[in-house]
C-alpha cells in the first residue's frame, strides 16, 4: 500500500476538520436542546408535571398504609381520599402516566419504600401499558441520580437525540415561553379535556398477544424483587379499559398474565374493569372524571381481600 | 451489534479506532490484530455470547485443516482430497444443522406425517456468510494458493468486525497482506474516505431502504395475512421491496467497506449498480459480487462450468443457482427464487447463442428495464412468506384480483407517496453513479477479476473531493441519520 501525497492528506484532513466540527456541533446543540427542554418540563409538560405532583406526597405524607403505583388508568380511576375512609388505612395515589411505563412504577415504589412502610402496594396499570417497547425512557425520566450510576451513558444519549423532540421544545417554548402551566390538575389528577370516541372496528388497531414488550414486564419483576426485599405485600391489577378490548384482547391479557405472574404478583381477581362507551373519559383507559368514586369503590370491593390480608399480617407481626 | 446504531456509532468504534491507532503509531503489529479480534469478539457476542465459542471453535479446526492441507500442498505439490472433503463436511455440517435441520425436519413431517417435535434451532449470526469464508479458505489451501501464516492473522481473517456477520465474503489472499503491513496509508485518507463511504452507507439504509421498508412491509404483511392485492399495489409494493433490498444491502457493503479502510483494509466491493445491468447474466456481475463469484469459483467450475457441453452448462448453471437460492434461507420460496434466476440465466444464454438474439440487440434501456422487471418478478418469491402469498402477489402484479387503477382499501398506506418513491428510486438507481463511482479515484474497495463494473474509474459528474464543502455536506448526511437512528431495524441479510 502506498502512500498519499502530503497534499492530498492534508486536504483530507481539513475535510475531516470541517466534518467532525459541523457534526459535532449539530449533535451538541440537538442535545444540548432536548435536555434542557427535559429539565424545564417543556417536552411533555403534563408528564413533567404529575412526575413532581407525586413525588412531592411522598415528602409530605406522614403515613402511607396503602400505596398505589401505575399509569393514568389509575390516576383516573381510584380517588385516594375516598379509598382511605373505606379501607380505614391512609392511602395514597403516586400514578404517573403510561409513558412512564412500568419503569415508573417501579421507580415510585422504590421512592416509597426509602422513607415509608406501607402495607400494600397496588401496581395498577392499563393493558395498554405493556405493548410500548420502549420501557427504559420512563424508568430513566423518573429515576433518582444515584439508580442511574450504572446506566450506559449511550443510551441516555440515544433519550436526549431526537429531533422530534427538540421540535417541541422549540415549539413550547415559541408558543408559551417559560410560563407555568394553567391549572393542570383536578381531583388529584391531570385533568382531562376531551371526550374520546372509540372506532367502531377495534381491528385497525388490535392488541396481539406479540405485541407485549419484556422490557415492560422486566420492570414488572424488579417491583415485585422489590417487596420480597422489604417484606412488603404488592399485588398487580388491571386499570379499568374499553370493553371492547375485554373482549378483543383476551390472548394479549392472558399473555401479559403469564409474564406478571412469573415474577410473582399475584394479580387482582376481577381486573381490568371493563369501561361501557358511555363511561369512557378521554381516552380507552381513562373513565369519566364524575365515574372516580364509583370506580374506586369497585376497586375497593376487588382488592379488599388483599388489604385485610396485609392488615392481618401485620397484627400477626 | 448493529452498524446502524448508537452503541456502535458512539462507543464500539471511537474505542475501536482508538485503540487501533495507539498500537498503530507504536509499530505494534501483533496487538494491533489481536486488538482488532477482541473488538470483533465483543461486537459478535454483543448479539449473542454463546455463539462466540462456536465460532472458536470453527476457526480453530479450519486453521489446524488448513495448515495441514497448505503444507502438503507445497511438499508434495498435491494435497490432500480427503482432509479438503472431512474439513468441508465439517462447515457445511454446522451450516447444514444451524440453518437447515429445522427446515428439513419440517418437510419430512410434513411429507410423512411423523409429528416429529424438535425445539427451534437460533442460527448463529452470520453463519452463512463466515462458512463461505472458511469453504473458500479450504478450498484455496488445497490449490495451494494461501501462503503461510499465524493463526491471529487466520483469526482476524474470519472474525474481521466489518465483514464477519454479512459479508462482503472476502477471500483470504485479498486482505491477508492488508493485515499485516508495516505501514498504512495515513490517518486522514484513511479516516475521511472510510467516514464518508461508511456516511454513503448509513445514507442508504436508514434514509432510503428503511424509507421504502414501510410500504414494502405494510405490502407483504398483508399478502401474508391473506389480502389480495391490485394490479397497481402489487407493482408498488413490489418495486417498493426490490429498492429496499438493494439499499439496504448495498447500504451495509458499503459501511462494511468504509469501516474496513478506516483500519487500512481493502474490502471487495459487493455492489456495482445491478438494476444497470442490460441482461441477467450482467445482473450477477453487478449484484452481491462475492457471493456472485464465490459460486462461480467454487461451485460453478469445480461442476464442469462451461466446458462440458451447452446441457450439462445448462444444468450446472441451474444447480449452481438452486444452491445460491438455498444460502439464503431455509424455505422453498427462496429455492424458488433461485430457481428462477437459474432458468434466467439459462434463458438468457440461449438467447445469446440463438441466430435470432445474435441479430437483434434489445436497446440497451429496454434490455436493463426487461432485467429489473425480472429481477423484481423473482424477488416476490425470494421475500413472500410462504408459497401461498407469492401466488397471491403474482395474481396481484399479472392483473388476476383486478386491473383497476383505484381501489377501495390499500394495503399500502400511502400508495400515492410510496409510488411516487419508487419512481425517484428508479431514478436514482438508473441515473445516479454508485458508490464507488463517486469515490472514483479515492477507491475505497477492490475489484474482482472477471467482474468489469467493479473496477472503477472517476465518475465525470458526480466526484467526491476532500474539501470544505463535501465536509459540511457529509455532516449534514450523517446528522439527519444519526437522527433516524432512534427508528433503528435490522438489515435484511442478517437473516441469512
Amino acid at each position: 500500500m502506498t502512500s498519499l501525497p502530503s497534499s492530498t492528506s492534508s486536504s483530507e484532513l481539513r475535510y475531516l476538520k470541517a466534518l467532525g466540527f459541523v457534526l459535532g456541533a449539530l449533535v451538541t446543540l440537538l442535545v444540548t436542546i432536548t435536555a434542557t427542554g427535559y429539565r424545564l418540563g417543556l417536552v411533555e409538560v403534563a408528564n413533567h408535571e404529575i412526575y413532581g405532583y407525586q413525588r412531592d406526597k411522598l415528602g409530605t405524607a406522614r403515613t402511607i398504609d396503602i400505596a398505589f403505583v401505575g399509569d393514568s388508568s389509575l390516576g383516573n380511576a381510584i380517588d385516594a381520599a375516598l379509598f382511605s375512609s373505606l379501607a380505614g388505612r391512609d392511602t395514597v395515589n403516586l400514578a404517573l402516566t403510561g409513558s412512564y411505563g412500568s419503569g415508573g412504577a417501579y421507580n415510585m415504589a422504590y421512592k416509597l419504600l426509602q422513607d415509608h412502610t406501607p402495607r400494600l402496594i397496588v401496581v395498577m396499570q392499563s393493558i395498554d401499558v405493556m405493548r410500548r417497547k420502549e420501557a427504559f425512557p420512563g424508568f430513566y425520566f423518573s429515576a433518582e441520580p444515584s439508580q442511574l450510576l450504572t446506566t450506559s451513558p449511550i443510551r441516555i444519549l440515544e433519550l436526549y437525540f431526537s429531533l422530534k423532540t427538540a421540535r417541541r421544545v422549540v415549539e413550547q417554548l415559541w408558543k408559551h415561553g417559560l410560563a407555568e402551566p394553567a391549572e393542570l390538575f383536578v381531583n388529584d389528577y391531570i385533568a382531562q379535556t376531551s371526550v374520546y370516541s372509540p372506532p367502531a372496528e377495534l381491528g385497525m388497531d388490535p392488541l396481539l398477544p406479540n405485541m407485549v414488550a419484556q422490557a415492560q414486564l422486566d420492570y414488572v419483576g424488579q417491583i415485585a424483587d422489590l417487596c420480597r426485599q422489604h417484606d412488603t405485600e404488592c399485588v398487580y391489577a388491571y386499570g379499568p379499559i374499553y370493553d371492547g378490548y375485554c373482549t378483543q384482547a383476551m390472548e394479549y391479557v392472558a399473555k401479559v398474565e403469564s409474564g406478571v405472574a412469573a415474577t410473582g404478583l399475584p394479580i387482582v381477581a376481577g381486573t381490568p374493569l371493563c369501561i361501557p362507551e358511555i363511561e369512557l373519559g378521554d381516552t380507552v383507559d381513562h373513565v369519566r372524571p364524575d365515574l372516580k368514586e364509583s370506580y374506586t369503590r369497585r376497586y375497593f370491593e376487588l382488592l379488599r381481600p388483599y388489604i385485610d390480608r396485609s392488615v392481618a399480617t401485620r397484627i400477626v407481626q | 451489534m448493529l452498524f446502524n446504531s448508537f452503541p456502535f456509532i458512539f462507543a464500539f468504534l471511537p474505542i475501536t479506532v482508538l485503540g487501533y491507532e495507539l498500537l498503530r503509531r507504536r509499530g505494534l503489529q501483533r496487538a494491533k490484530k489481536i486488538w482488532l479480534i477482541a473488538a470483533s469478539c465483543v461486537f459478535y457476542a454483543y448479539w449473542s455470547a454463546a455463539f462466540l465459542g462456536l465460532l472458536f471453535v470453527s476457526i480453530v479446526v479450519n486453521f489446524f485443516v488448513g495448515r495441514r492441507l497448505q503444507t502438503l500442498a507445497r511438499e508434495r505439490g498435491t494435497s490432500s482430497r480427503r482432509l479438503l472433503i472431512i474439513g468441508l463436511i465439517w462447515n457445511l455440517s454446522l451450516l447444514g444443522y444451524f440453518k437447515y435441520a429445522n427446515f428439513f425436519i419440517d418437510n419430512f413431517d410434513a411429507a410423512f406425517g411423523l409429528h416429529i417435535e424438535i425445539a427451534r434451532i437460533v442460527l448463529p449470526l452470520g453463519i452463512s456468510f463466515f462458512t463461505f469464508q472458511k469453504v473458500a479458505f479450504l478450498v484455496d489451501s488445497y490449490r495451494n494458493k494461501v501462503e503461510p501464516h499465524a493463526f491471529v492473522d487466520f483469526a482476524l481473517f474470519v472474525m474481521f468486525f466489518p465483514q464477519l456477520i454479512a459479508g462482503p465474503i472476502v477471500h483470504f489472499g485479498e486482505v491477508i497482506r492488508q493485515f499485516s503491513q508495516e505501514t498504512t496509508p495515513p490517518a486522514a485518507n484513511r479516516y475521511a474516505i472510510g467516514v464518508t463511504v461508511f456516511a454513503m452507507g448509513l445514507a442508504k439504509k436508514v434514509l432510503v431502504a428503511d424509507t421504502f421498508a414501510i410500504h414494502a412491509g405494510a405490502f407483504f404483511d398483508a399478502a401474508a395475512g391473506g389480502y389480495t392485492p391490485g394490479m397497481l399495489e402489487a407493482w408498488i409494493g413490489m418495486l417498493c421491496y426490490t429498492l429496499q433490498i438493494y439499499f439496504d444491502f448495498s447500504g451495509y457493503s458499503d459501511m462494511a467497506i468504509g469501516l474496513a479502510w478506516m483500519f487500512g483494509v481493502k474490502l471487495p466491493i459487493n455492489f456495482a449498480s445491478p438494476y444497470k445491468a442490460q441482461s441477467i447474466a450482467e445482473y450477477w456481475q453487478r449484484w452481491h459480487v462475492t457471493l456472485s463469484r464465490f459460486l462461480r469459483d467454487y461451485v460453478y467450475i469445480p461442476l464442469g462450468g462451461n466446458r462440458r457441453g451447452p446441457t450439462r452448462q445448462n444444468v450446472n448453471l441451474m444447480t449452481t443457482m438452486l444452491i445460491g437460492g438455498l444460502w439464503h434461507g431455509a424455505a422453498w420460496t427462496v429455492v424458488l427464487w433461485g430457481a428462477m434466476h437459474g432458468a434466467m440465466l439459462v434463458i438468457h444464454r440461449l438467447w445469446e447463442q440463438s441466430s435470432f438474439g445474435a441479430r437483434r440487440a434489445m436497446r440497451p434501456m429496454l434490455a436493463t428495464t426487461v432485467t429489473f422487471v425480472c429481477v423484481l418478478l423473482a424477488f416476490v418469491a425470494f421475500r413472500a412468506a410462504d408459497l401461498e402469498t407469492m401466488m397471491g402477489i403474482y395474481r396481484g402484479l399479472f392483473g388476476f384480483n383486478g386491473t383497476s387503477f383505484w381501489q377501495a382499501t390499500w394495503a399500502i398506506e400511502k400508495p400515492l407517496v410510496a409510488a411516487a418513491l419508487g419512481i425517484a428510486g428508479l431514478v436514482a438507481v438508473w441515473g445516479l453513479p454508485n458508490t464507488q463511482e463517486w469515490l472514483g479515484a479515492a477507491s475505497p474497495g477492490l475489484a474482482s477479476p472477471g467482474y468489469p463494473a467493479t473496477y472503477v474509474a472517476a465518475h465525470e459528474r458526480f466526484v467526491w473531493r476532500p474539501d470544505g464543502r463535501h465536509g459540511l455536506a457529509f455532516a449534514l448526511l450523517l446528522f439527519t441519520c444519526f437522527v433516524k437512528l432512534n427508528d433503528v431495524s435490522p438489515f435484511i441479510y442478517f437473516q441469512f
